[in-house]
C-alpha cells in the first residue's frame, strides 16, 4: 500500500488520476481517496491539522512493513533563482516553531535532488522569506572552509505542513518507508499578483510534474520491501499438534517453534522424519509436561 | 542482495552528515575529502548531534546495512571502557576497548552492532586528540591492554580515514600500551608504516611526519588479530568482508612487517557438517601459516546477550544462524554443550601446530537454561 499524504485538493490532483483514485466515503473527518493499492490524504493547511490528519488515517488504516508513504506537496523557495516547479526530495525538515529537526532517509536513488525545509506557521510574503537562509545550514561554511568547494549548495523551502506530516507518520513506519518530496510554486506569494484560480492551477501544474517521476520510483521501492519469513502452514499446523501433544509449558512451545523456524531457514526436510520420533505421542499424548519435554530433548538433540 | 538492489539503493557513505561543533575540526575536513568519492559531491547535512540522525526511532539495520550513510562526529563522554566478560583479555590486566567509529562497513550476519545500535550509519568521531589524552591519563597509573576495533573494523575503514597511522603515531611513544587490532580485511599494513603517494602528492592515510621511523616503535606492540571463517561461512555470512585466502596473505604481510599476529577463531558457527568443514579449514590455516609466528589464538563460540538476539532476529527475520534455538544462561544465549564441543574440536585440531598455552577461550555461562 502506498499512503501519500497532500495538504490541498489541487496539489493531489495529478496522484488521483495517475493512480485512478477515488473518494473513500467510509473515513469521516478528513478527505480520503483511495485507489487498488493506494490511499491519498488531504490534510489542508497547518502543521497541527496535517499532523492530526495523518495519524488519524493511519491510526484507522495501519501500515505494514511492507507499505510506503509519501508526502507530497508545493513550497515556498527564498531562492529566487529556483524556477517555479522545481521538484526536491528533502534530506532535512525542520519545525521552526520548536527548532526540532528531522532527518529523512535517503536510501535510494531519487529521482530529483535534495534540499532542506522548514515548516512555519504562515504564508510567507516575498518580503518575509527574504529573512530565510537560500541554503541549508552549514553550506556555506563549507564553501568558506574550502572543503567541498564547488559542491553545488542544497537549496532551503519552507511551508507550512511538513514537520506535522512527519511527527504522526513516525511512530507508523520505519525511516526508509517516509519519503518527503516537495515542488516550488512560488517565492513568497503576493496575493495581488496571482488570482486564487491562477494559484490553483499552477500548484497542480507543480505537483503533475513530480508525480510522473515518483510513481514508478515509488512502486520499484515497493518491490524491494521484503515480508518476514514464516512457517509453512503444514509446519503451523505440526507445532500446534505436537504442542498439544506434548503438553509443552509456554517456553518450550517457543523452543519447539523455534527449532521447527530454524530447520525451515535451513533448508532441511524435518516435517517427516520429526513426525516419525513424534508417533507415538502424537497417538497418545503424554500424560506429564516432564514426559513432553524429554521429547522436546530428543527432537533438540537429532535435529541440532 | 542481488544486481537490482544494488543499482537502486545510494552508494554507501554518499550521504554525509556532520555535527556542527566538527565543522570546524581538520580532521573532519580531511574526512570529508576522503568522502568525497563517495558522496558524488553533494554537500554534507549539518546536523546538532549525530544522536539526531544515528539514534533516530524506528529505523531498520538490515535495509540501512545497503547504503549507509556516514556520520562525522565529536565524541563526549568516557573515551575508554573497561573489556566486557564475553570478551577475550588474552591473560592481559588492565583490558579496556575504545570506538573511533561506531559500526563497521562490513554485514556479517552474527554481529552484534545489529542488537547494539540502533542504526548502520558509520560514524566516525574526529577528536581523537581526546581518546589520546585519556589513554595517557590511564597509562599515568598503569600498562594498559587496549582493543581498538571492536565495534568497527578500523583497518577496513583506513583508506578513508587514517585513523590506525595515528594510532599508530601516538602509540609509537608510549612504553605501557600494548593495542590490539581486530579485522576481517586484507588491508595491506606496509600501507600504514608507507602510504602510498596519490595523485596529489599526499599520502593515501593521515600524515605522518616521521614517516616509518616514528611508526617501529609501535608495531612490536601492536597486536594485529585477523578473525579467520572458513571460505563458506565467509561467502554466506561475512558479507563485504576479505575472502579466507586474502586475510591468510594480509596476516602474513603483517608479520613479516614485524606486527605481532593473532589468529580469532570466533565466533564459531554452529552449521550442518560443522566438523568436516572446521576441520578441513584449520588444515587450510595451518598450511597457509605454518611458518609465520603466531602470538596467540583466540577461539570462541557464536554467543549474544539475549537483548540483542531479540533485536538481530526482528532485523534478519530470514537467518537461519540467528534462529537458532540457543540455550539462554544469565541473559547470555549460547550453543550450551554443543559450543564447548566445537571449541574442543577446534582447539584439538590446532595441538599439533600451537601450543595449549597459546590458547584462549573465553568464560562461558555456567548451568544449562531453559
Amino acid at each position: 500500500m502506498l499512503y501519500i499524504a497532500a495538504a490541498l485538493y489541487e496539489e493531489a490532483i495529478p496522484f488521483f488520476d495517475a493512480l485512478s483514485m477515488k473518494k473513500n466515503t467510509s473515513f469521516a473527518h478528513f478527505d480520503l481517496f483511495s485507489g487498488e493499492d493506494s490511499m491519498l490524504l488531504l490534510t489542508k493547511t497547518g502543521a497541527i491539522r496535517a499532523a492530526a490528519a495523518v495519524s488519524s488515517m493511519l491510526t484507522a488504516f495501519p501500515p505494514q512493513k511492507t507499505d510506503l508513504f509519501l508526502s507530497v506537496g508545493t513550497v515556498a523557495c527564498p531562492d529566487s533563482e529556483i524556477p517555479v516547479g522545481t521538484p526536491f526530495i528533502l534530506q532535512q525538515i525542520t519545525d521552526a516553531a520548536s527548532g526540532r529537526t528531522f532527518c529523512p532517509e535517503l536510501l535510494f536513488r531519487a529521482p530529483f535532488p535534495r534540499a532542506a525545509l522548514t515548516t512555519v506557521h504562515r504564508v510567507l510574503t516575498a518580503e518575509m522569506l527574504k529573512s530565510f537562509p537560500l541554503h541549508a545550514p552549514g553550506s556555506d561554511i563549507m564553501s568558506n572552509t574550502g572543503v567541498l568547494a564547488g559542491c553545488p549548495p542544497v537549496p532551503m523551502l519552507c511551508d507550512m505542513e511538513t514537520s506535522g506530516v512527519c511527527e504522526a507518520a513516525l511512530p507508523f513506519f520505519s525511516c526508509e518507508q517516509l519519503f518527503f518530496c516537495r515542488v516550488v510554486s512560488d517565492h513568497g506569494i503576493d496575493a495581488q499578483a496571482m488570482s486564487p484560480e491562477r494559484l490553483r492551477a499552477l500548484v497542480t501544474e507543480c505537483t503533475g510534474r513530480c508525480a510522473d517521476g515518483l510513481i514508478p520510483w515509488l512502486k520499484e521501492i515497493s518491490g524491494l520491501r521484503e515480508t518476514s519469513p514464516a512457517l509453512p502452514p503444514g509446519a503451523v499446523a505440526f507445532c500446534e499438534a505436537a504442542v498439544s501433544a506434548l503438553r509443552l509449558s509456554a517456553a518450550n512451545a517457543e523452543q519447539l517453534r523455534r527449532l521447527l523456524l530454524y530447520l525451515h531457514l535451513s533448508g532441511v526436510a524435518y516435517l517427516e522424519e520429526m513426525s516419525t520420533l513424534l508417533e507415538k505421542p502424537l497417538h497418545s499424548p503424554c500424560r506429564t509436561k516432564k514426559e513432553g519435554q524429554a521429547y522436546l530433548e530428543q527432537l533438540k538433540e537429532h535435529f541440532l | 542482495m542481488n544486481s537490482s538492489k544494488n543499482t537502486f539503493y545510494n552508494p554507501p557513505f554518499s550521504r554525509v552528515y556532520i555535527e556542527e561543533e566538527a565543522l570546524a575540526s581538520p580532521a573532519a575536513a580531511d574526512l570529508l575529502r576522503a568522502a568525497a568519492k563517495y558522496s558524488g559531491g553533494q554537500q554534507p547535512i549539518v546536523i546538532r548531534r549525530y544522536m539526531d540522525v544515528f539514534g533516530r526511532a524506528h529505523q531498520s539495520f538490515a535495509v540501512q546495512k545497503n547504503s549507509p550513510a556516514l556520520i562525522l562526529a565529536v565524541k563526549h563522554g568516557s573515551f575508554l571502557y573497561p573489556g566486557a566478560d564475553v570478551c577475550q583479555s588474552f591473560g592481559n590486566s588492565h583490558f579496556y576497548y575504545t570506538s573511533f567509529a561506531m559500526n563497521c562497513p562490513f554485514h556479517c550476519e552474527y554481529c552484534y552492532l545489529q542488537g547494539m545500535y540502533p542504526s548502520a550509519n558509520l560514524v566516525l568521531f574526529v577528536n581523537l586528540d581526546d581518546y589520546f589524552a585519556e589513554i595517557e591519563r590511564l597509562l599515568a597509573q598503569h600498562p594498559v591492554y587496549l582493543c581498538i576495533s571492536y565495534d568497527t573494523d578500523l583497518l577496513a575503514l583506513e583508506r578513508m580515514t587514517g585513523f590506525v597511522r595515528r594510532y599508530l603515531e601516538f602509540a609509537a611513544g608510549r612504553e605501557g600500551l600494548v593495542t590490539e587490532l581486530r579485522t576481517k580485511s586484507a588491508f595491506p599494513v606496509r600501507q600504514l608504516i608507507f602510504p602510498p603517494a596519490t595523485a596529489d602528492g599526499g599520502s593515501d592515510g593521515a600524515v605522518c611526519p616521521g614517516g616509518a621511523a616514528s611508526l617501529s616503535a609501535a608495531i612490536p606492540r601492536t597486536i594485529l588479530a585477523y578473525t579467520l571463517s572458513p571460505e563458506s561461512v565467509v561467502s554466506r555470512y561475512e558479507h563485504g568482508t576479505a575472502p579466507l585466502s586474502a586475510r591468510l596473505s594480509a596476516l602474513r604481510a603483517a608479520a613479516q612487517a614485524g606486527f605481532p599476529v593473532r589468529l580469532c577463531f570466533d565466533p564459531l558457527l554452529r552449521i550442518p557438517d560443522f566438523d568436516r568443514i572446521y576441520g578441513e579449514f584449520i588444515d587450510e590455516v595451518h598450511s597457509a601459516l605454518d611458518d609465520v609466528p603466531i602470538l596467540d589464538v583466540g577461539i570462541g563460540v557464536f554467543r549474544i546477550s539475549d537483548s540483542y538476539l531479540k533485536q538481530m532476529r526482528k532485523s534478519l527475520p530470514g537467518s537461519a544462524l540467528l534462529q537458532y534455538p540457543f540455550e539462554n544462561t544469565g541473559h547470555v544465549c549460547h550453543y550450551g554443550a554443543r559450543g564447548e564441543k566445537m571449541i574442543a574440536f577446534v582447539k584439538q585440531r590446532l595441538s599439533g601446530w600451537i601450543p595449549e598455552e597459546k590458547i584462549y577461550t573465553p568464560q562461558l555461562p555456567e548451568g544449562r537454561g531453559a
